[in-house]
């Protein structure tokens, strides 16, 4: 645990509010103006966002380029999904909350938007905010309000919306956007390089390290829109950051396509966590509605000695597809990958790691657990490659999948390539069911089944949920009881 | 030939880039028994695996010669065959390779090296059969892989019949006391005991006194953040065992 | 070269000769013919395989196919010195691709036991199962198919239990570069057992062969099939080995497959457990050094309650060879009670080596208890050095180690003759004792 965290939760600091049913609770839509673009995608319409966003030249020839690369592309089958057909003509990929100029304060924020996020359980006030945690609330497309802001930048640290950072750190945007997932790197990597709205944008200067949990929070929100954020960390030599990402959606009956893009720069000696707790609507129990979940996440560990740590708790989305990955280049660089993904109902999941290993004596650990109910597919999908040249590197990979029930799927589909004769990978996977016995036991101590579930579950998952920070860990767990609610007896 | 067994003088040793052995100097004659001593972490395991070519450390300098052989320039198997033998704190399990096997390949290769011809089968057996009693261990344990599912107890007297086996010349018995109790260390003890002879020499590390009551020391040396900080007779063991180690660190750290 | 050019050329080549099978290999041959170009349509090479065991790579050289049954001599009784010597077994030998018996099967064949050529007649059953290798999935198996015309018929009678193992030694000789259409079908009826041994040898050794082998076992309810498996070719014979295996109720089935010497060979085990209670024990080495390279797949599908499986393959690298393994298990919805397990161990020795690993799991249904483990990385360095200090010379303690890290799965071995003699076998590969035969172009080396 981080010691920057306080030790009593104090009220509104909630990521997500506390439930207490099986429903989805964040279902509701608010009721905002918004500013959407037609549906449909061409060159128009990436120059229609551009303008709309007031951009300069060099970073529409970006969207540009890759737009004209997307049309030649067609989506990834190779996972073990079963993907409808999407329409890309028929979303629309700019929904922006109606607004004249930037709020300078939260008085100016629309109240709406306001009690929408106070109805999540995102502090926007700062002076409710006393969690130490900053926030960058990014609503359908665009980001609504930072917090915290100057007491970050009086250490030089960068914490804004994307779209800010565009405009007032040129130079460090061009620099990296786009190093880390080329625009050429998949179908929906272009895609959002092409008709990225906002996202978050974070800086740490050399030896710094970050004071609070850094948070983003994504909310779609308006009907018949794509979400396309881009978030970009850069930790400079012998910085550190703990950055944390929620999201939610209303229900609704058509799915919803979220397409991101993060990219993370560790150099030398810094350290980067990253915490999801990803919560899309899941669909309803027939697999009716719920979101797409195309994520593209990469980190490169530049630097020697350097470090990146991502932990992600996926609960929602009608289908999951992401890898979040790292580049281990840096010398004794370390990449670690904690996973929790559950399905249930109709839900599909693939997602996992990939651990490309290039510095010499550069360590990977993979911990993922899966847990599987309903009807749903879940598969853990990795990657570790050892390049030739890199020297006496460690790999540890435990991938472990849980079935509640008879009619779902747990898969395990690891690669292991490894070029060069000193390197150490191992590679454990059990798949199993949850034990009668324990159940039995909880249920003689007076324990109801569900509760045994959740219990035996939440044990299971310890390992991973031990490395969230802990405002997330204890709404994570909520969230674990919730998703698997009635799937069990 | 030199009246000295081992000499090692002003060795530096270390691990990762990290000295941990800073000028040891040890001075030991055929039918001496030196007793090694020191606070955890003082470098005890460093210099026995140094002495044995345990390629995890790295000498910076100094010199160790096991009579007229320069122990340093050689592999750890031909340090075995000039007569030196460790006897392992944590012998290692080798799953597969069965004791027979390992054994007849050790001596072997020894013949090897001395310009002799491997042994029969018959003679190696004998041979085996022979120093098993030295420790009393079980005809069984032969035919199971190397350590694999010894018990701690076991695993200690494998080390010195291993030991009676290939006749070295200086053996150092690496905290061959830990996890035994009072039975097998007393069988150990014994076969140590038995093997000892005016022709070789034995350097016992231990953290206790207990083990010396078994095996007698000539000279005792206490081992402190890498080097040798005090020398004497058995009765420094047991001024030790008595007043603990603090007085000795605050004689070298001066407080 | 696209799959498309490389098998095309065969399926010409068939096309524009006169058919020189009969019956039930004429049948197989022309299904093939059918199913072939849609199925090189549909085929999708693995994105992770390596390049050089892909299909297209492997069947993209211009072998020459003995169509028209152009007698090859081979020097039958050179090759008998090899293999596993004072087996007493029921010997066959194929000289390329054709059939010959020996005396000794001749006389000693046991009641209810027949062992016979597939260009003899053929009950309708066993034409049956051959027709169900025409699956559009294999192209590799249709090529093979699509050219058969000869190969051995194992067929044992309800309730017989044949002790003495069939030894079928594959000698491949031929004065130009040569593609082999080798086929085993091996029927087990309701609880009986058979034992088989697959040795393939070369005999001239520069000379290019592309080996392509179908093997199809059938285990009836509670019979046990066991095949065993050697492959000591010359560095130039290739080989592009499928079996398939369908284990009915109670029935057990063991193979093991062991790759001492050859070229690049890739093989593939189809198994799946059929009936409730059936039983797979897989398991295979890989001893691999200059530039071979050994490709195996694993399909083990459970499709039945309380099915059994176990999976243990390991491989060590020298040089400049590549490995790859790929493994799955699948267990289809409603396969209760089933329980699988699959090791991969891989020790890298030489700097240029390299070992690529895919074990998969894919299942269906909760009941379950399914485990996989893969590793790659070098001999325990710890070990290594404690043989040191005891005066075992290093090349030694790492031939020892080696050694030892392949015995699990040759004590795996339930046959006693073939346990002993591949220990040896193993033993003499990795210290580069030259081959006790010399029509074997196992040239033996040290391990480093």
């Amino acid at each position: 645990m981080n010691s920057n965290q306080e030790q009593n939760k104090p009220e509104g600091c909630d990521i997500i509010n506390r439930a207490t049913s099986g429903e989805y609770k964040y279902g509701f839509t608010s009721e905002i103006d918004t500013d959407i673009i037609a549906a449909g995608l061409s060159e128009d319409t990436v120059r229609r966002i551009s303008e709309l966003k007031g951009e300069p030249e060099w970073l529409l020839e970006f969207r540009l380029k890759a737009y004209r690369y997307w049309c030649t592309l067609t989506p990834p089958e190779w996972a073990h999904l079963r993907i409808p057909p999407i329409d890309f003509q028929a979303i629309s990929y700019y929904a922006a909350p109606r607004r004249k100029k930037a709020p300078e304060s939260l008085d100016e924020v629309d109240p709406q938007l306001l009690d929408t996020f106070n109805r999540l359980g995102i502090p926007l006030h700062e002076q409710k905010a006393l969690s130490g945690m900053a926030v960058d609330a990014v609503m359908d497309s665009v980001s609504v309000k930072t917090t915290h802001r100057e007491r970050l930048a009086e250490m030089g640290i960068i914490f804004c919306s994307f779209s800010e950072a565009v405009k007032e750190y040129p130079e460090l945007v061009r620099k990296y956007l786009g190093k880390v997932v080329s625009y050429r790197d998949n179908f929906y990597a272009a895609l959002n390089s092409a008709v990225f709205s906002d996202g978050s944008f974070v800086y740490i200067p050399k030896g710094v390290r970050c004071p609070m949990e850094l948070s983003t929070y994504f909310r779609i929100n308006a009907a018949g829109t794509g979400q396309f954020e881009r978030t970009l960390i850069v930790a400079d030599d012998e910085s550190y950051v703990s950055y944390l990402e929620g999201c939610t959606a209303p229900m609704r009956d058509e799915n919803q396509l979220h397409a991101a893009i993060v990219e993370i720069i560790v150099e030398e000696r810094a350290e980067v966590k990253y915490s999801t707790v990803q919560n899309w609507y899941a669909g309803d129990a027939e697999g009716r509605g719920g979101v797409y979940n195309f994520v593209t996440k990469r980190g490169l560990c530049r630097g020697d000695y350097s470090k990146l740590s991502w932990t992600q708790v996926e609960t929602g989305s009608a289908i999951t597809w992401k890898y979040p990955s790292c580049i281990l280049a840096g010398e004794g660089s370390v990449g670690e990958f904690y996973s929790v993904a559950v399905t249930n109902n109709m839900q599909q999941a693939d997602t996992g790691t990939k651990m490309i290993h290039i510095g010499s004596r550069s360590r990977s650990t993979i911990v993922s657990k899966g847990i599987s109910a309903g009807r749903s597919e879940n598969s853990y999908r990795g990657l570790v490659k050892v390049a030739p040249g890199a020297a006496d590197v460690r790999n540890y990979t435990q991938c472990d999948s849980l079935l509640l029930g008879s009619h779902c799927g747990a898969h395990t589909f690891p690669e292991i390539d490894v070029a060069n004769n000193t390197a150490v990978v191992e590679h454990e996977a059990t798949t199993s069911k949850i034990s009668e016995e324990q159940i039995f036991y909880c249920n003689q101590r007076g324990i109801p089944t569900e509760e045994a579930v959740a219990l035996i579950v939440n044990g299971y998952a310890k390992e991973v949920m031990n490395k969230l920070p802990m405002e997330f860990a204890v709404e994570a767990q909520k969230l674990l009881e919730i998703t698997l609610e009635g799937s069990v007896g | 030939m030199s009246e000295e067994l081992l000499k090692v003088k002003d060795l530096h040793a270390g691990i990762d880039g990290k000295e941990i052995l800073r000028g040891v100097n040890l001075t030991i004659r055929p039918g001496e028994v030196h007793a090694i001593m020191g606070p955890n972490g003082s470098g005890k395991s460093t210099f026995s695996g140094v002495l044995a070519g345990d390629p995890r450390f790295t000498v910076t300098s100094g010199s160790a010669f096991l009579g007229d052989t320069d122990l340093l320039a050689l592999s750890p198997e031909d340090r075995s065959h000039e007569g030196l033998f460790l006897s392992f704190q944590y012998p290692v399990e080798i799953p597969g390779v069965t004791m027979v096997n390992f054994m007849r390949a050790a001596v072997n290769a020894k013949r090897k090296y001395l310009g002799e011809a491997p042994m029969s089968a018959a003679d190696f057996l004998k041979l085996m059969r022979q120093k098993r009693a030295v420790v009393e261990l079980d005809n069984k344990l032969a035919s199971r892989s190397v350590n694999e599912g010894f018990s701690g107890g076991e695993k200690k007297r494998n080390e010195i019949f291993q030991m009676a086996v290939l006749e070295p010349k200086l053996s150092i018995l690496d905290e061959t006391d830990s996890g035994l109790d009072i039975d097998a260390l007393r069988i150990v003890a014994g076969g140590v005991n038995r093997l000892r002879n005016q022709n070789n020499a034995t350097i016992v590390i231990t953290h206790y006194q207990r083990l010396l009551d078994y095996i007698k020391p000539d000279f005792v040396h206490i081992l402190y953040k890498g080097r040798i900080v005090h020398s004497g007779g058995p009765e420094l063991a047991l001024e030790l065992e008595e007043k603990g180690y603090d007085w000795i660190k605050q004689e070298v750290d001066g407080e | 070269m696209k799959l498309t050019q490389a098998l095309g050329q065969y399926l010409e080549l068939y096309r524009a000769s006169k058919c020189s099978t009969t019956g039930a290999l004429a049948r197989l041959n022309r299904l093939a013919a059918d199913a072939m170009p849609a199925a090189i349509e549909n085929y999708k090479a693995n994105a992770t395989e390596p390049y050089e065991t892909r299909l297209a790579a492997m069947f993209a050289p211009d072998y020459g196919v003995n169509i028209n049954r152009v007698d090859i001599p081979a020097d039958i009784a050179a090759s008998f010195r090899c293999g596993v010597p004072q087996l007493n077994s029921l010997l066959v030998v194929v000289a390329n691709d054709i059939f010959h018996a020996t005396d000794s099967l001749s006389k000693n064949m046991p009641e209810g036991m027949q062992v016979k050529s597939l260009r003899d007649d053929l009950p309708e059953e066993a034409a049956a199962y051959l027709f169900e290798s025409i699956k559009p999935a294999y192209p590799e198996v249709l090529a093979n198919s699509l050219m058969a015309h000869d190969g051995v018929y194992i067929h044992v009678d309800r309730g017989i239990d044949i002790e003495k193992p069939v030894q079928i030694v594959n000698i491949f000789s031929s004065p130009v570069a040569m593609l082999t259409p080798r086929r085993v079908l091996i029927v087990a009826e309701e609880n009986s057992r058979v034992r088989v041994l697959l040795c393939d040898h070369t005999q001239n050794s520069d000379v290019q062969h592309l080996n392509s082998q179908v093997v199809q076992i059938v285990a009836k309810a509670g019979a046990q099939v066991e095949l065993y498996d050697i492959e000591e070719s010359g560095a130039a014979t290739n080989r592009v080995n499928t079996v398939f295996a369908d284990i009915h109720k109670d029935a057990r089935l063991v193979l093991n497959s062991n790759f001492l010497h050859g070229g690049v060979s890739r093989n593939e085990f189809i198994v799946n457990l059929e009936g409730d209670g059936a039983d797979a024990n897989l398991s295979g080495l890989g001893i691999c050094a200059d530039k071979q390279m050994l490709d195996t797949r694993v399909t083990l599908r459970h499709n039945c309650r309380h099915g059994n499986s176990r999976q243990i393959f390991k491989n060590a690298l020298y040089d400049e060879a590549r490995g790859f393994f790929g493994g799955k298990i699948i267990v289809e919805e409603g396969a209760e009670h089933t329980d699988a397990a699959q090791t991969n161990r891989n020790i890298i020795v030489s700097e240029k080596a390299r070992m690529q690993t895919s074990p998969q799991l894919e299942i269906y249904c909760d009941e379950v208890k399914c485990s996989h483990g893969a590793t790659t990385g070098q001999l325990d360095e710890r070990a290594m050095f404690y043989m040191q200090t005891r005066g075992i010379p290093a090349d030694e303690a790492r031939r020892m180690l080696t050694q030892a890290f392949m015995a699990d799965v040759v004590d795996n071995i339930s046959f006693e003759v073939l346990r002993q003699r591949l220990h040896i076998l193993v033993e003499k590969r990795l210290s580069g004792a030259a081959g006790s035969c010399e029509t074997c172009a196992t040239s033996c080396r040290g391990a480093n």
